[in-house]
């Protein structure tokens, strides 16, 4: 009898392990988990946005002059724009997960080099809003003092703009490590 | 659509786990690539229109975010040509265990540059060649190169034995 070939050997063998119903359906548990994290993740991002919206509005209402007040406007659309392009990104890099090769690389690229620059971005809207928000602060500690009231207006403000600053370096770090490393794919292609 | 995904991760689930396989050397990434993968399709669902068929849906998909998950990983050191994959089997003369086959040859394709890497995992799932060529964008000249050169490879990479 004769055996069948290589490739048909290497497929049968490949082919031979299933995952069980149990397997099965752990995968389909945990995809609706990982649904479910993304839903959440979108919720917080959109709850950030309008705290970090509501403290500039609070602030805006303690305006000195006109100067102030348009350097308030800015960085209130800075924040919007800055949410409203991260949530663009994230949907743009769903769209094309079934399009050919190359088309689905340059994609990537052209993502990972939209993500650097909304690091840039989104640390000139940082240090942007630093510089509406410290003259409030300076004038809100002459008042209040430092305490737990100073908590939703500066501490909380002061460690979500940290945080935001941080993870856009992240953002920035991987968008580069991966414009590198589709470039390293694509040569080896 | 909830139904519709599901019923596609019981007919393809399979598949889609093997194909994570030939990415992912541990368990740990296996699982993280192979569920960015259906989330992805969850994603996808609904706009697949049936310009091609489900299974190619599917694997260009995996295809996809394998390379997405290739690129945000280290960088692994293939191994050199000449060195035989260790052979987890426990003796000639005992049962032939197709878990450890499976990982033999996994391993092996895994060490493939990446453009024979997919073409094999796509053959090993038993598409063909038309079917591989529509599926990576390439001519079906191309295919049949790199299953040619990828058949070789694997041959020395698994010391031209029988799986």
């Amino acid at each position: 009898m004769s055996r069948p070939g290589g490739w048909e050997r290497w497929s049968a063998s490949w082919r031979a392990g299933a995952p069980t119903p149990a397997e099965l359906a752990g995968m389909l548990e945990r995809t609706a988990r990982a649904r479910r994290a993304i839903l959440l993740l979108r919720l917080v991002s959109l709850g950030l946005a309008v705290f970090a919206l509501g403290v500039i509005g609070a602030a805006l209402r303690h305006a000195g002059n006109a100067f102030e007040a348009g350097l308030g406007l800015v960085v209130a659309i800075g924040i919007a724009a800055a949410w409203l392009v991260d949530a663009r990104h994230q949907q743009h890099a769903h769209l094309g997960v079934a399009a050919p090769p190359r088309e689905y690389l340059e994609i990537r690229r052209t993502l990972a080099r939209r993500r650097v620059a909304f690091a840039h971005l989104g640390w000139i809207v940082a240090a942007l809003d630093l510089a509406f928000l410290v003259p409030w602060w300076l004038g809100g500690l002459r008042v209040h003092g430092l305490g737990l009231t100073q908590l939703p207006t500066l501490w909380l403000p002061l460690a979500v703009i940290l945080a935001f600053a941080i993870w856009l370096g992240r953002v920035r770090t991987r968008a580069r490590a991966e414009l590198e490393a589709l470039a390293r794919l694509a040569s080896e292609a | 659509m909830g139904r519709a995904f599901e019923d596609l991760v019981r007919a393809h689930g399979a598949a889609l786990s093997r194909l994570a396989w030939g990415y992912a050397d541990n368990r740990a990434d296996h699982d993280d690539l192979l569920q960015d993968i259906l989330v992805a399709i969850w994603r996808a669902l609904p706009r697949f229109r049936g310009e091609a068929s489900e299974r190619t849906f599917l694997f260009r998909i995996a295809r996809n975010r394998a390379v997405t998950f290739l690129s945000r990983r280290r960088v692994h050191e293939p191994l050199e040509p000449d060195a035989p994959i260790p052979d987890p089997r426990p003796g000639p003369d005992e049962v032939l265990d197709h878990a450890a086959e499976q990982a033999r040859l996994a391993a092996a394709v895994r060490t493939l540059p990446p453009s024979l890497r997919e073409t094999v995992l796509l053959r090993l799932e038993g598409c063909a060649i038309d079917e591989i060529a529509a599926l990576l964008d390439v001519s079906e000249n191309n295919v049949s190169v790199r299953l040619a050169r990828a058949r070789d490879r694997l041959q020395q990479l698994l010391g031209d034995r029988e799986p």
